[in-house]
């Protein structure tokens, strides 16, 4: 491998030629106050742009969008055909009785001590096992009037 | 095996354009002055080092893309994404060779995403081209009509090099056509020197290939 000058002379000699390629008159005289505004703009912009900024991809897409009619139709009709689905989908769970209703309606129906546990202050099992907060007052009708967690004095007797 | 020295044109004929002087024009403290000001928010410092670099940047990328719009385009990005970019400049290079990273890095990002639908948009020809001795001996045994064929031979240059691919063209660019040594190049493009060179001289026979017709 050589890179002697004159191996390459008539080549050299041609791409002279590239120097000789100028821009526009007066271009050098806007540049660099185009640059300056271009960094004022850039420090005015909203946070929206900024974020478009970092997201490369997302700008490709919209670009995508615009160019091909049938790319934003396909996309437009995926996008409906989701949210028609979703409503109708939420629609459909509605109208079922969930599993998970009838599972707690079993778990409230049966007795504690078959749950495994028994709340302290419903009955006088005295064990270190026990829990010492109780979540057991239950007024009125709904969960959501319960009691909030309070201590209970438990009582320690060792069996003889 | 020549190599220029640092900042010296290739060859020995003076450049026809700044655009291919590659030295800063003023001492380094000077630049490094102008930095730190524009650091500090001083725009008219950093118009001061715009101005003092614009030409050798948009020439770069003018002559990787051979398009006039993107290659203006793209020098703009450069220094604005430069000046966004200031305060993590630390010094370890010159300002000169680190905005020409930052512009060949966005040149050689931007023809990725170009690929296949490059156009050329030409810059006209400096009228002196006409009288340059060397390229008047490439053309004058062909034909008396010199200005039709040095548009001819602009075109089919551009063309060759269009066809190189974007790494072997930043190395002509900046070494041929620039006047940039093996040091400087490899400091840019953040390669070692034996790569450079050994990128130029495949490019200079691809090139040489393309365009025998006008090397006879």
């Amino acid at each position: 491998m050589s890179n002697a000058p004159e191996e390459f002379e008539q080549l050299r000699k041609l791409l002279k030629l590239k120097r000789y390629e100028q821009p526009p008159p007066r271009f050098f005289n806007e540049f660099s106050g185009q640059v300056i505004d271009g960094i004022e703009r850039a420090a005015s912009r909203g946070s929206a742009d900024r974020f478009l900024d970092n997201a490369p991809w997302l700008v490709r897409f919209f670009r995508t969008l615009e160019r091909n009619a049938l790319v934003a139709g396909s996309f437009v009709t995926g996008v409906c055909a989701l949210l028609i689905g979703g409503i109708v989908y939420s629609e459909y769970v509605v109208d079922q009785p969930s599993g998970t209703d009838s599972a707690n309606a079993d778990f409230a129906a049966k007795p504690a001590e078959v749950s495994g546990f028994q709340f302290a202050g419903t009955e006088h099992v005295s064990s270190s096992l026990e829990p010492v907060f109780s979540t057991n007052s239950f007024h009125g009708d709904s969960l959501f009037e319960q009691g909030q967690p309070s201590a209970k004095l438990v009582s320690w007797s060792v069996p003889q | 095996m020549t190599d220029p020295a640092p900042g010296k044109a290739a060859d020995n004929s003076p450049p026809p354009n700044d655009s291919s002087s590659p030295a800063p024009a003023n001492g380094p403290e000077e630049e490094s002055s102008l930095v730190r000001r524009a650091r500090e928010g001083d725009m008219s410092a950093y118009d001061d080092l715009v101005r003092r670099y614009q030409e050798r940047i948009y020439a770069t990328i003018y002559h990787m893309t051979s398009n006039h719009e993107d290659a203006s385009d793209l020098a703009q990005e450069s220094f604005i994404k430069a000046f966004q970019a200031l305060h993590s400049f630390k010094g370890g290079s010159s300002f000169y060779t680190w905005i020409y990273r930052i512009a060949v890095n966005k040149t050689i990002n931007f023809l990725k995403q170009r690929k296949n639908r490059a156009q050329m948009s030409l810059n006209d020809l400096d009228f002196n081209a006409e009288h340059d001795p060397d390229l008047v001996a490439l053309i004058s045994d062909k034909t008396p009509r010199r200005d039709v064929n040095l548009a001819e031979l602009q075109e089919k240059l551009n063309a060759a090099m269009q066809k190189l691919s974007d790494h072997h063209r930043l190395v002509v660019t900046l070494h041929d056509v620039q006047g940039l040594s093996h040091e400087e190049i490899a400091k840019i493009m953040e390669c070692n020197i034996g790569t450079v060179r050994s990128r130029l001289f495949y490019a200079r026979q691809q090139m040489q290939a393309y365009l025998s017709d006008y090397l006879k």
